[in-house]
């Protein structure tokens, strides 16, 4: 039984992932998705501590189906964008925006988890605080914990989603 | 205007072939056909895929009704080759650097000085382009100096953006007058300070005068360049512009001995004026303090050029490849929330790990200190 299901990952959480080299053993214990965009385009390599690029390879999970990758139409990305000021749909990643995108129209209740301010913003803004999640709390529920920057703890996405709902509240984002 | 249209329009704008946005992107050609005729819709992949190609976001092909009159780029030379792909660079910088404006709540309108908009191209002069340049030199207090802050007011004082590109010709550079980001300059990066401040201030000429010698541009023309005698003004208000005639006349007399000026002070006088030794010596002929004839003048520019490239101790550092005031609005909107890491890390050039670690510790900026009061 996977810890997780539906879980949406940001490229961010993917590159950091295989830096930390935990990537195998999250994908054994959650049900992953990524949208294309992440995978193809925007999840490719790390770099260590040297600055050097170490590139990843994530095509024989996809078809093994150790992971699933999902498309959206320019139109359905169309119908998130109309709910926010337009501008949103600029300042995200494509593949966050396409991920929000899917999570929004998806029936079934998903969880995302990034490491971008501006994501979890969305989440406070639409009132969907309790469909993010941040790398430290996957992680230590599936007992990987470890010392994370602060873009991956609870913390940062509490402060940023709290930050979301004030924006919303004084009228800014969220167009509904 | 649907997605189709508009990826039709974009690609026609980038000048590019079916062939080879299919080599550039690996979509089929049969399917950029389709979705360009609105047979079927690209997947947003796809469709990122092809807004990076043609330098658009992708709102811009989600938008709906007609696609507002794209922005006009004024060369003074069209470039050698790619012409289509440093203009919609260029646009597209001037895009990134207006968003980052309004997501940081930053935005300085353009605030020019104005040129008089009763005039019209057929009956400017050359008093009319000196005056301009008296009138702008007081109006942006660019004293008896304005090369040396000339880049800095013109941006952050007038809200105008100035990038820098490599391209050939390098004599050559271009402006921009957007509804949506305001005045825009692009200079080459490949020349020397001095060259790039007399390119500026004749960039700035074009800016001043769009509606005077822009007014009948057609719709659907997106590039151009400006007539000779428009050439001959702009260069006219630079060298106005950057060498104040009273200035100008201190410094030539304090180096003149018995009526005559050594190359050497020549030299150190376009150095104080941060321009060329040839612009010096056009300019001291039209004010009056060069008696020579044309040929004279010639070998004497030929002369400077070959002392100069001899003797040139300038400091020549090449130009940042963004505006300092771009880079602060980018990092400030990524530490604040109001950008993602990729946008981030696409807007400064940089790769996706360098740009996280702008957010890996809490920065205190938003700190306050005490100051006194006016």
């Amino acid at each position: 039984m996977k810890k997780f299901r539906l879980l949406l990952l940001d490229a961010n959480i993917v590159i950091e992932l295989f830096r930390q080299n935990i990537w195998d053993r999250l994908i054994d214990s959650c049900d992953i998705r990524l949208s294309r965009t992440v995978a193809q385009d925007e999840a490719q390599f790390y770099e260590d501590e040297q600055g050097d690029k170490k590139y990843f390879d994530i095509s024989k999970d996809i078809t093994e189906g150790r992971i699933t990758i999902f498309d959206i139409l320019p139109s359905e990305l169309a119908k998130f964008r109309s709910r926010f000021d337009s501008t949103y749909l600029e300042r995200l990643d494509t593949g966050e925006a396409e991920s929000l995108a899917y999570l929004m129209n998806s029936s079934e209740s998903c969880l995302i988890c990034s490491a971008d301010s501006i994501v979890y913003k969305v989440l406070g803004n639409l009132h969907r605080a309790e469909q993010g999640i941040s790398l430290e709390e996957i992680l230590q529920q599936v007992g990987l914990n470890r010392q994370l920057l602060w873009q991956y703890t609870k913390k940062f996405r509490e402060a940023w989603t709290n930050k979301g709902f004030q924006e919303e509240l004084g009228g800014i984002g969220h167009k509904d | 205007m649907g997605i189709g249209e508009r990826l039709k329009f974009a690609r026609d704008r980038v000048a590019l072939t079916l062939a080879q946005v299919h080599d550039k992107t690996r979509v089929g050609q049969s399917s950029l056909s389709d979705f360009e005729n609105s047979r079927r819709e690209p997947s947003l992949s796809q469709l990122q895929a092809l807004s990076k190609l043609y330098r658009r976001s992708i709102a811009f092909f989600l938008a709906e009704g007609p696609i507002p009159q794209e922005d006009v780029v004024l060369w003074r030379q069209r470039p050698d080759a790619g012409t289509e792909d440093i203009e919609s660079k260029f646009l597209k910088l001037c895009e990134q650097y207006h968003n980052l404006e309004v997501w940081t709540g930053q935005t300085i309108p353009v605030c020019l000085p104005k040129a008089d908009s009763s005039m019209d191209a057929a009956t400017y002069t050359y008093a009319n382009a000196m005056g301009l340049a008296k009138g702008v030199l007081n109006a942006l207090n660019l004293g008896d100096r304005p090369a040396l802050s000339l880049p800095s007011v013109l941006e952050e004082v007038c809200g105008v953006k100035i990038f820098y590109m490599d391209f050939e010709p390098t004599g050559t550079a271009a402006s921009a007058y957007s509804k949506t980001f305001g005045a825009a300059v692009l200079l080459n990066r490949k020349n020397k300070r001095w060259r790039r401040n007399f390119d500026l201030a004749h960039e700035l000429f074009h800016l001043l005068t769009w509606n005077i010698f822009r007014q009948n541009v057609a719709p659907d023309v997106t590039s151009t360049c400006a007539s000779e005698q428009e050439e001959k003004f702009a260069t006219c208000f630079a060298r106005n512009l950057l060498m104040p005639a009273d200035a100008i006349r201190v410094v030539i007399h304090s180096k003149v001995k018995e009526g005559r000026i050594t190359y050497g002070a020549l030299f150190d006088a376009a150095r104080q004026f941060d321009v060329s030794t040839e612009a010096l010596i056009w300019h001291m002929s039209y004010v009056g303090l060069l008696q020579s004839t044309e040929e004279n003048k010639k070998a004497m520019i030929d002369q400077a050029k070959a002392l100069t490239s001899r003797m040139d101790e300038r400091d020549n550092t090449l130009p940042p490849l963004w505006p300092e005031r771009y880079r602060v609005l980018a990092i400030k909107a990524f530490r604040h929330g109001a950008i993602s890491t990729g946008r981030f890390a696409e807007y400064l050039n940089i790769s996706r790990q360098e740009a996280m670690s702008y957010v890996e510790q809490e920065f205190k900026e938003d700190e306050e200190v005490s100051v006194a009061s006016a």
